[in-house]
């Protein structure tokens, strides 16, 4: 059986929050509520920032999941760590055991009041039948059902943010760890896309020039 | 002094209590009950999760550049 994980991969991340937006978009998340989000160290220190998209990390032992007084997590099959909004009772426990602090609670009550708590569901729903409009209302869409992976790895422009299977994920990150040869643009697909000066200059200095006699 | 009216009117009032008694201690267990059931939270049976389909795959693909 398959166990879903996410990656991100540092070198890679611009932290043009792409991620971040499709998630939103995707599963309509209220206003102050945020699955994902992307965390930048040294920020403002040239050459030392790194950018990182985080989320629910889908813990195989899951600290939120220890702490819940009313035991409204579960674990699917696939390693997805979801969770019942009709038996939240909106503690806050969970989010003060999470190190990656992925659960959210809705702002928009009255004095500060804490909803249900929503969270990454790896795009995969909730306990409701999938993708009926009941899932789609708490949890948001489910598409792993639909036999795709979540909105924001598969939106990610220099797939920095991998997620799906953990070992397809570890093997694409060790092909990039092992053929990596430099950093920033180069390492997200520039060479890929553009080809690598190095090879592109003898083939520039051979062209002819505009008007030269052959 | 024992008016036989007096005592029906007594019983009428125990039986009136037991039975009130009787059903809070029934409503109550029912209530329990039904938060036990439904204390777990369990996945969805007809759930239909990650299967490698053309379109994961061609993800896993354009990942790989």
């Amino acid at each position: 059986m398959a166990r879903m994980k996410f990656l991100c991969d540092a070198e890679r991340c611009i932290e043009c929050n792409g991620c971040v937006t499709a998630c939103k978009q995707e599963h309509e998340v209220p206003w102050g509520v945020n699955r994902r989000r992307v965390v930048t160290l040294n920020d403002g220190v040239a050459g030392a920032e790194k950018s990182l998209s985080v989320a629910c990390m889908h813990c195989s032992d899951a600290p939120c999941m220890s702490v819940c007084p009313v035991d409204c997590f579960y674990t699917t099959t696939e390693g997805v760590v979801l969770h019942d909004k009709d038996q939240c009772i909106g503690c806050g426990y969970c989010f003060y055991a999470c190190p990656f602090g992925a659960p959210q609670f809705p702002q928009d009550g009255a004095f500060g009041m804490r909803g249900k708590m929503d969270k990454c569901t790896f795009c995969a729903g909730g306990p409701e039948a999938d993708n009926s409009p009941e899932e789609f209302r708490k949890y948001g869409r489910n598409r792993l059902a639909e036999g795709k992976l979540p909105a924001c790895a598969e939106m990610c422009a220099t797939k920095a943010l991998l997620g799906g299977d953990a070992d397809e994920v570890a093997n694409i990150f060790r092909d990039r760890v092992m053929n990596r040869d430099g950093k920033g643009a180069s390492v997200f697909g520039w060479a890929t896309a553009y080809g690598k000066q190095d090879k592109a200059a003898p083939a520039a200095q051979s062209a002819p020039k505009p008007g030269a006699k052959p | 002094m024992n008016d036989p009216k007096r005592i029906s009117r007594r019983r009428l009032l125990f039986a009136a209590g037991a039975g009130s008694a009787a059903v809070t201690v029934l409503a109550t267990a029912h209530k329990q009950d039904a938060g036990q059931s439904s204390a777990k939270a369990t996945p969805a049976a007809d759930g239909a999760g990650y299967r490698l389909t053309e379109h994961i795959s061609n993800y896993y693909r354009t990942a790989k550049v």
